[in-house]
């Protein structure tokens, strides 16, 4: 982990779009991580909770594509 | 009545959208409309675009190298993450904000130029014009004369 202090960057348009990109890469990083959760045997509402989202939120962004790719998905805690 | 998409506009403005599915954002921003226009051969907004050396692959590149540099801002490598999901998104990307700013601006560039009918030209004119974003930012990386490539491009209109 950098120091913030140091990557502090040097302009408000640098500082801005490190921001942006982050947020895009925040995004990658959820579908893969959603993903690999559930091939792990997570449930929606554990991946929820370690998000802090609710599971119908959780839901509704990834069941279809994890469904269409033919990703094992639990239903219910055992 | 000023300002109505034509059908080229049209095809852009949709094309925009599944460019922006493929390329797994959640959003469609300026920069899809931008490859958009570089994916509709018929237009002369695209010629400007491969005259100034941006086709689809170099337009790519100059995004990647922006989106890496803008990370690296805060000292943050693309490299140190997985980011692969073999489940690509399903849902149609929502319109995001740069994209609705620059099909505003687009709107009314058509009007001032009491054009009928907004083509390609006006949307990539919206894009080009942002004073602020990706789209410039990966541009400037890339070395391109943004006002020079607006200029040539409403030349065309």
């Amino acid at each position: 982990m950098p120091d913030i202090g140091t990557a502090t960057p040097s302009s408000p348009a640098d500082g801005l779009a490190a921001v942006v990109a982050l947020r895009r890469l925040a995004d990658r990083l959820e579908d893969a991580q959603v993903e690999h959760a559930m091939r792990e045997g997570w449930t929606w509402s554990e991946v929820a909770e370690a998000l802090g989202v609710t599971r119908q939120a959780v839901h509704k962004k990834h069941a279809k594509r994890l469904i269409a790719a033919g990703v094992p998905l639990k239903r219910r805690e055992p | 009545m000023f300002g109505t998409f034509g059908t080229e506009a049209r095809k852009v403005v949709e094309s925009a959208c599944k460019i922006a599915t493929e390329l797994d954002s959640s959003t469609v921003e300026a920069e899809h409309l931008l490859l958009a226009i570089t994916r509709e051969p018929a237009s002369p907004a695209h010629r400007v675009l491969i005259g100034a050396g941006l086709d689809d692959e170099a337009l790519l590149h100059a995004l990647r190298a922006e989106f890496e540099a803008s990370l690296a801002v805060v000292g943050v490598s693309v490299s140190d993450f997985d980011v692969t999901s073999s489940a690509p998104r399903r849902h149609r990307a929502k319109w995001g904000t740069s994209a609705k700013l620059a099909l505003q601006r687009c709107a009314q560039i058509a009007a001032a130029r009491r054009d009928r009918r907004v083509r390609a030209g006006h949307i990539l004119l919206g894009v080009l014009r942002a004073p602020a974003g990706t789209v410039p930012r990966a541009l400037e990386q890339a070395g391109v004369d943004r006002v020079g490539l607006s200029d040539r491009v409403a030349a065309t209109l």
